[in-house]
């Protein structure tokens, strides 16, 4: 039966909705609400009424008995008038021209690792992350396809306001000794922070001039509100193990492998390498094998170690953050105040980090005219992490080491040292990696203070002008001790210690004049702006050799020295810029942005740089004549305009003379450092940009943009003449281009009284090419790691694969063969000499295709969520393979089960071509052999949570929930995650951490 | 603009050295530095001299030796890997560069004249030093093709570019005209303790000899080492119980000084011989070289040999760690000595120069009178072929882990021949065991880089 229903809609905070359709379904009945939200129409029982308003999420309701239904509606992801932070001030996603997205609270608060921007990852269209399974440990964030070669590659980040140092070069050490990959991000809390808005074209970014070409990451830390104070307490708990994995060889494999290889390495040596021959003939082969038999035990002895090193290095990690949040203010001042903790342990023993954070964001409206704050954050950061996630495998890589190790080679021995075992036979001069990380200490403290403090005066409606200052202190204190007994610093050092210090201090000051007003249609926002930064950095590093005790590991422990440096590397940047934007009738929008850059990192004679951006939208829905129902909202975009990138070295353009290490015989000298270049100068990024933004029926955003990013002047090592004395210089040369589409659709299938289902997915086709190069550069053959298998090329994609053409093991003789290519082509001829064999180029590591999968549903009190993520079209290549699937060539380090099953005259249909110890043949070195897809699809994070009422009067509300991170990897190599690595070279990288969390927050 | 300008704190400013020739002398002192680095005489060098020979051998691929060198062993040198040749060419390079900002700004430079003329005689002595070295790893041995054969660019000032290779012979030329030159303007040998670790007057005659006689100029090789040998004579030999490569031993012409200042630890020469106290000793003796030491009847330098990572006795440590601490390579490297001076004079006079083989083998038997206790059945009377074979033994025995070794074979057109049973497990391929003196590979390639950045004329057989 027909009845009136009558209700009122009203918003998150309580505040009624004008305007909002209120339709009984699949019926043309309907009404909107009036001023004060209310609303009135006829239905049946059983009907359905659909609540819609634009950039609110669509609610389903069924009548039943009661004749009232009040709805509250949610603001939508794509709310229209949201208003975003972008360069320099804020913005309504309606008037915004350019490219930028932004992502709020939850969303980026929730990763289970140390720092906010590995969640990100398939969040965002355009933005892809790679992230090492290290505590702390280094991301690779990419805003659009990788936009340099020699230059910087991540994109600049401006916390409140404030362009922050992400520079990692103050860390101690080098590659080979230092606790590798630091992330200067991760003393930022993520819980902390309110929202990130990733500025992804010139239009968005280009007021960021000289430092934006790869985009500009802003965050926004949470903010007081006024009225009673909202206590938030938070714990999370959880455990992570590696998620990717290795199958090994156990000891007998092992020892037949050993075994098989050396005897071929007699008849190879001893028989003319007749291998059928003495194969064939009993008598010989016995006596080569029981020859190698008694070689093994020499090495090995006679009783089986069987050991498991990876069950040694590896270990369930775990997670605990502890969090504290209180908000709240008078009619003058809001306050928000944080504490947090993290702890974590890494899936690598003796590996972890310990954070120990705060922030205070106050703010007060003094006079009518001004309003003045501050943002105060402190933080400490423990890290142990020793040098396992760089470039160099060797004795003092312990991850490197457990991952090459057979189980042949005890790890522990109740004789030796803590019980540890040397290795057999002085392999890597007893670098027994347990005893590397049990007793050496690999240790970077983290002190860091960040803040500003800012004054806005309203000087005259509708002008208003805000001074803004800033301040990034940070201290890091490396402690780096190869211990005595295990590593390099077993034997006559006697222990090795390098204790660093530095510092960086950087101030900005910035001031902003801004205007915006109305005449009529025609609005205007113009801005006016002037910045400096100066960032001034210092260290001192004592490196020395035997040390008094293990436990005493202050500079003075050192015995020795080799040597004591320590140097101030500084900075500066000057700006001044301008935006106006204009719009008629909230209709046409047009922007433009302007930027003047100074900066101290270029050429004397190539100082300042100008960037520019020139912007439109074309919001079609509002004409009448485009008046289609269901086209609720419907913009066009458009954007052009230029990005620059600084060279990453601080002083790159100057000639100048080393000292350091430079003395003989007991007196001081000098050498040439560094050719000049007065004409170094910012890599420039040019930038055009179409977009379209969709909603229909309220229910279904769509966003699709069209990018075209062309890097020139890239700043580029480019090999000089060896004559020189150098290299390489670093020069403007080169051109490259980024281009494709990211696609965004949001959507609600289903939303029904207690049930809702919401989805959302973003696709990104991106292509690389290098355009223009001086030389094309390959890498030269190293013996320690092979040729590197990339290439930079003009034409082809930044990591381009260039390998031998694999063929298959030779049925006749065991050797690997290839297919003979010429100038990349096959020849059609097949080889077994890999010197002869040629290369050519392929694939590359870079997806074509990336993005994330997002479902939510929500029942009553209960949500679940899930992200995927994939990519496809992308190649990996296994550089690991060079070291342990070496076909003999260094026998000891033999433990994948990659190697089983090698050629022999009695094996002729094998896989893996013939063992043979110390093999000569380069069978191992770079070739398709070790080529595979990366395609991929990840279950990315999965929540389930309850949300908690209130309850005892105490408690407002709140949730407690269960969350798993990288909880599942389809791809073809094992051992591997496309997302850990951005160049597609798999190596001894620590594993991606698997991780299951249980959280509660209480809100008071 | 000034609060643009920002200066590193760590380096100094070019004109700040160019001007001065209290600065200048510092770079000198650099570029001793730099040529005793490890990818030059600090190391590459002479392990390369070393392990291309019969005489050394990497230790079997079990006892994981480290690859430094490794490609040179086993003879594996393309036009795109050159293994340690391109750190090699690049470090001369730098060190010439360095030199050429000595020579080129000296006269202008503000400072006293006399060490103006002392600093530019060290500083042409070292650039001839240099190229000679490029020259005999670069570029194929004066035996082959004599002058025609293709040499070095000559760089010689800092600014300008040389993309095109000379000559042998104007290489050569450029190589004694910077010595000859040097050995005018430096003052006569104090011969002080440690004066020898600088290139001195006798240094440069020294070096002369040797260049000469990789040249084979028989007479002249013959003049300078008889004018070292008249500075330096027999009482300087060390002799059977004297036989230690100390610091500055009695037959230091000159040597490069390894101290805290320069060491390179486990990368050092020493290092790379003797596994003692942590050190690498993946270069030991093989059973040929072993074979070789045991000719005299108490050899000094067989007492060398010493247990090797393999747990026999083919580590053959010549260089010692200093027994006060310092580390691994904690010892000079000897570039010139008297014993070659003896060793030179003998070889140019039994290639006729001088009163011939008889002075040759005079030559020969003062040496070997100080490295044996039965001189009588040791003493050399042979002639022809056989007294300059005679010659080149005791050259392998006196001069090993110095420098020579393979040069040695190559500069007298002598085939290299390593039995098999010696190099076994070792990652050698068994095909490239026994090198023709004429192989390509005996000498380095024009590294890639340089190829590809200048387009410098590539080396004929590469």
């Amino acid at each position: 039966q027909e009845k009136n229903i009558t209700g009122t809609v009203t918003d998150e905070n309580g505040m009624p909705i004008p305007g909002v359709n209120v339709i009984v379904k699949n019926t043309t009945n309907g009404t909107q609400t009036n001023f004060d939200g209310e609303y009135s129409l006829n239905a049946e029982v059983g009907d359905v009424l659909t609540f819609s308003f634009i950039g609110m999420k669509v609610v389903n309701r069924t009548i039943g008995s009661s004749d009232v239904i009040n709805v509250e509606l949610e603001k939508s992801a794509e709310s229209l008038d949201e208003v975003m932070v972008v360069a320099y001030g804020s913005a309504n996603k309606r008037s915004f021209t350019g490219a930028a997205e932004t992502v709020t609270n939850e969303a980026v608060t929730r990763g289970a690792t140390a720092s906010f921007e590995t969640a990100l990852q398939g969040k965002i269209s355009g933005v892809n992350i790679s992230t090492s399974g290290q505590p702390g440990g280094k991301s690779n964030v990419q805003i659009r396809g990788v936009g340099s070669i020699s230059g910087s590659t991540q994109p600049l980040y401006v916390l409140d306001g404030v362009v922050i140092n992400t520079d990692s070069n103050l860390r101690a050490g080098d590659y080979m000794t230092g606790s590798t990959g630091y992330n200067p991000l991760s003393t930022i809390n993520s819980a902390d922070i309110k929202s990130i808005t990733v500025l992804k074209d010139a239009a968005a970014s280009s007021l960021y001039g000289s430092r934006a070409a790869n985009g500009v990451v802003i965050i926004t830390t949470k903010k007081g509100k006024r009225g009673e104070t909202e206590i938030v307490l938070g714990v999370e708990s959880g455990w992570s193990e590696n998620l990717t994995e290795e199958n090994l060889i156990n000891n007998e494999q092992f020892k037949d492998l050993w075994i098989e290889g050396q005897i071929n390495q007699y008849i190879q040596n001893g028989e003319n390498a007749e291998f059928k021959r003495v194969y064939a003939d009993n008598n010989l082969f016995s006596t080569y094998q029981n020859q190698a038999i008694s070689d093994y035990e020499g090495i090995y002895g006679t009783t089986n170690a069987n050991a498991d090193w990876l069950g040694a290095i590896y270990q369930t990690g775990y997670l605990r953050k502890y969090n504290f949040s209180a908000r709240g203010g008078n009619e003058k001042t809001s306050f928000y105040v944080s504490g947090n903790y993290l702890d974590q342990a890494g899936t690598v023993i003796e590996t972890g980090m310990k954070r120990y954070s705060g922030r205070l964001n106050l703010e007060n409206e003094a006079k009518d005219w001004i309003t003045i704050g501050a943002n105060l954050s402190v933080a400490k950061s423990e890290r142990d992490a020793a040098n396992i996630d760089g470039a160099y495998a060797g004795g003092l890589n312990p991850l490197y080491m457990a991952r090459v190790l057979p189980p042949a080679a005890p790890i522990y021995d109740p004789n030796g040292y803590g019980g540890y075992a040397n290795l057999p036979n002085d392999i890597e001069k007893n670098a027994n990696p347990i005893g590397v990380l049990k007793v050496g200490k690999y240790e970077n403290i983290e002190f860091r203070v960040r803040g500003d403090a800012f004054a806005k005066f309203q000087i005259i409606d509708p002008l208003s002008f805000k001074t803004t200052f800033g301040i990034d202190q940070q201290a890091i204190d490396e402690t780096l001790y190869d211990n005595k007994e295990f590593g390099a610093g077993g034997g006559i050092w006697n222990g090795v210690l390098n204790r660093v210090k530095s510092e960086v201090f950087q101030y900005t000051v910035s001031n902003i004049l801004n205007y915006n007003d109305t005449y009529g249609q025609h609005g205007f926002d113009i801005l006016l702006g002037q910045e400096s930064q100066v960032s001034k950095m210092n260290s001192i590093n004592v490196y020395g050799y035997d040390v008094l005790d293990s436990e005493l590991l202050s500079a003075s422990s050192i015995g020795s020295l080799w040597s004591h440096t320590g140097y101030a590397e500084n900075y500066s940047l000057l700006s001044y810029f301008s935006q106006v934007a204009y719009n008629f009738n909230r209709k046409y929008y047009l922007s433009s942005s302007i930027r003047r850059d100074g900066s101290s990192r270029f050429g004397k004679d190539a100082r300042w740089g100008t960037f520019w951006s020139l912007s439109g939208a074309w919001v079609a829905s509002e004409e009448d004549f485009i008046d289609v129902d269901g086209i609720d909202y419907l913009k066009f975009r458009a954007s052009y305009g230029t990005n620059g990138n600084l060279p990453p070295q601080y002083y790159a353009a100057l000639a100048f003379f080393e000292t350091d290490g430079k003395g003989y015989g007991g007196e001081s000298g000098l050498s040439y450092g560094q050719l000049q270049n007065p004409d170094l100068s910012w890599e420039q990024s040019k930038n055009f940009n179409v977009g379209m933004d969709l909603n229909l029926f309220s229910e279904l955003d769509l966003s699709v943009n069209y990018f075209h990013k062309k890097t020139q002047d890239l700043l580029l090592n480019v090999p000089v003449s060896p004559t020189t004395g150098f290299l390489t210089q670093l020069q403007n040369y080169g051109e490259m281009v980024n281009e494709g589409w990211e696609f965004e659709i949001g959507y609600t299938p289903y939303s029904h009284d207690n049930f809702t289902w919401n989805t959302s997915a973003n696709l990104t086709i991106i292509d690389n090419e290098i355009t223009k190069l001086k030389n094309t550069i390959v890498s030269t053959y190293s013996s320690r790691y092979g040729q590197d298998p990339l290439i930079i090329k003009e034409g082809e994609s930044i990591y381009s694969f260039y390998l031998r053409d694999y063929a298959g093991v030779d049925p006749e003789t065991g050797m690997a063969q290839y297919h003979v290519l010429e100038d990349g082509n096959r020849t059609g001829d097949l080889t077994t000499d890999a010197q002869a064999a040629g290369f050519g180029i392929f694939g590359d590591a870079l997806q074509d295709l990336q993005g994330g999968f997002f479902n939510e549903f929500n029942y009553k009190s209960f949500s679940l969520d899930f992200l995927f993520t994939f990519g496809v079209g992308g190649k990996v290549y296994d550089r690991t393979a060079f070291k342990r699937d070496d076909d003999g060539y260094a026998p000891q380090y033999t433990n994948t089960v990659a190697q089983l099953n090698p050629w022999n005259p009695n094996n002729t249909d094998a896989t893996v071509p013939i063992r043979i110890n110390g093999n000569p043949t380069f069978s191992n070195d770079v070739s398709t052999r070790h080529l595979y897809d990366s395609d991929y699809l990840k279950l990315k994070n999965l929540k389930l949570s309850y949300k908690l009422p209130e309850m005892w009067s105490m408690i407002k509300g709140g949730s407690v929930y269960a969350q798993g991170d990288n909880l599942l990897l389809l791809t073809e190599l094992e051992g591997y995650d496309p997302e850990a690595v951005v160049d597609g070279v798999n190596f001894f990288q620590v594993p991606t951490a698997r991780t299951l969390m249980l959280g509660i927050r209480l809100q008071f | 603009e000034e609060t643009l300008t920002q200066r590193p704190d760590h380096v100094i400013s070019e004109n700040l050295v160019l001007n001065s020739v209290e600065k200048l002398d510092k770079l000198l002192i650099g570029t001793y530095n730099e040529v005793s680095r490890n990818t030059y005489l600090g190391r590459v060098l002479y392990k390369r001299a070393a392990v291309k020979g019969p005489d050394f051998r990497f230790v079997k691929t079990t006892f994981n030796p480290r690859d430094y060198e490794s490609i040179a062993y086993k003879y594996e040198e393309s036009a795109n890997n050159s293994g340690s040749c391109e750190e090699l060419w690049r470090q001369s390079f730098k060190a010439i560069n360095n030199l050429n900002l000595i020579i080129n700004n000296i006269e202008s430079a503000e400072g006293n004249e006399a060490a103006k003329q002392e600093i530019l005689g060290e500083a042409l002595g070292l650039r001839g030093m240099v190229y000679f070295d490029l020259a005999r790893t670069f570029a194929y041995p004066w035996i082959k093709a004599g002058a025609s054969s293709q040499g070095l660019p000559l760089k010689l000032s800092s600014e300008e570019v040389v993309v095109d290779r000379s000559t042998l012979g104007q290489t050569y030329d450029q190589i004694l005209l910077d010595l000859h030159s040097a050995h005018d303007l430096l003052g006569e040998n104090t011969w002080e303790q440690g004066s020898t670790k600088y290139i001195t007057k006798t240094g440069i005659k020294a070096l002369m000899a040797r260049v000469y006689l990789y040249k084979q100029d028989w007479e002249n090789a013959l003049k300078y080492a008889k004018e070292v040998i008249a500075a330096r004579g027999e009482e300087f030999l060390m002799g059977v119980d004297s036989y230690v490569f100390d610091d500055f031993n009695s037959e230091s012409l000159f040597e490069l000084s390894i101290t805290s200042q320069n060491s390179l630890g486990s990368n050092g020469l020493g290092a790379q011989f003797d596994v003692k106290d942590g050190g690498q000793g993946d270069v030991i003796a093989t059973e040929t070289f072993v074979n070789l030491l045991g000719a005299y009847e108490n050899d000094p330098r067989a007492a060398l040999l010493e247990e090797d990572k393999e747990g026999t006795q083919q580590a053959f440590v010549k260089y010692t760690n200093r027994s006060d601490g310092g580390g691994l390579s904690a010892h000079n490297i000897p570039v010139l000595r008297l014993s070659e001076m003896f060793l030179i004079a003998a070889e140019a006079a039994a290639h006729g120069a001088g009163g011939g083989e008889p002075e040759a083998q005079d030559f020969l038997n003062t040496l070997i009178k100080n490295r044996t206790t039965n001189f009588a059945a040791h003493q050399t009377n042979e002639t022809g072929e056989a007294l300059k074979e005679k010659i080149a033994e005791e050259r392998r025995r006196e001069l090993a882990l110095e420098g020579h070794g393979v040069y040695d074979f190559i500069r007298r057109g002598k085939d290299i021949v390593r039995p098999v049973d010696e190099h076994m497990n070792t990652g050698v391929d068994a095909a490239n065991l026994n090198i023709q003196a004429s192989d390509n590979r005996t000498i380095c390639p024009i590294p890639a880089s340089e190829i590809e950045a200048s387009g410098m004329q590539q080396t004929e057989g590469y």
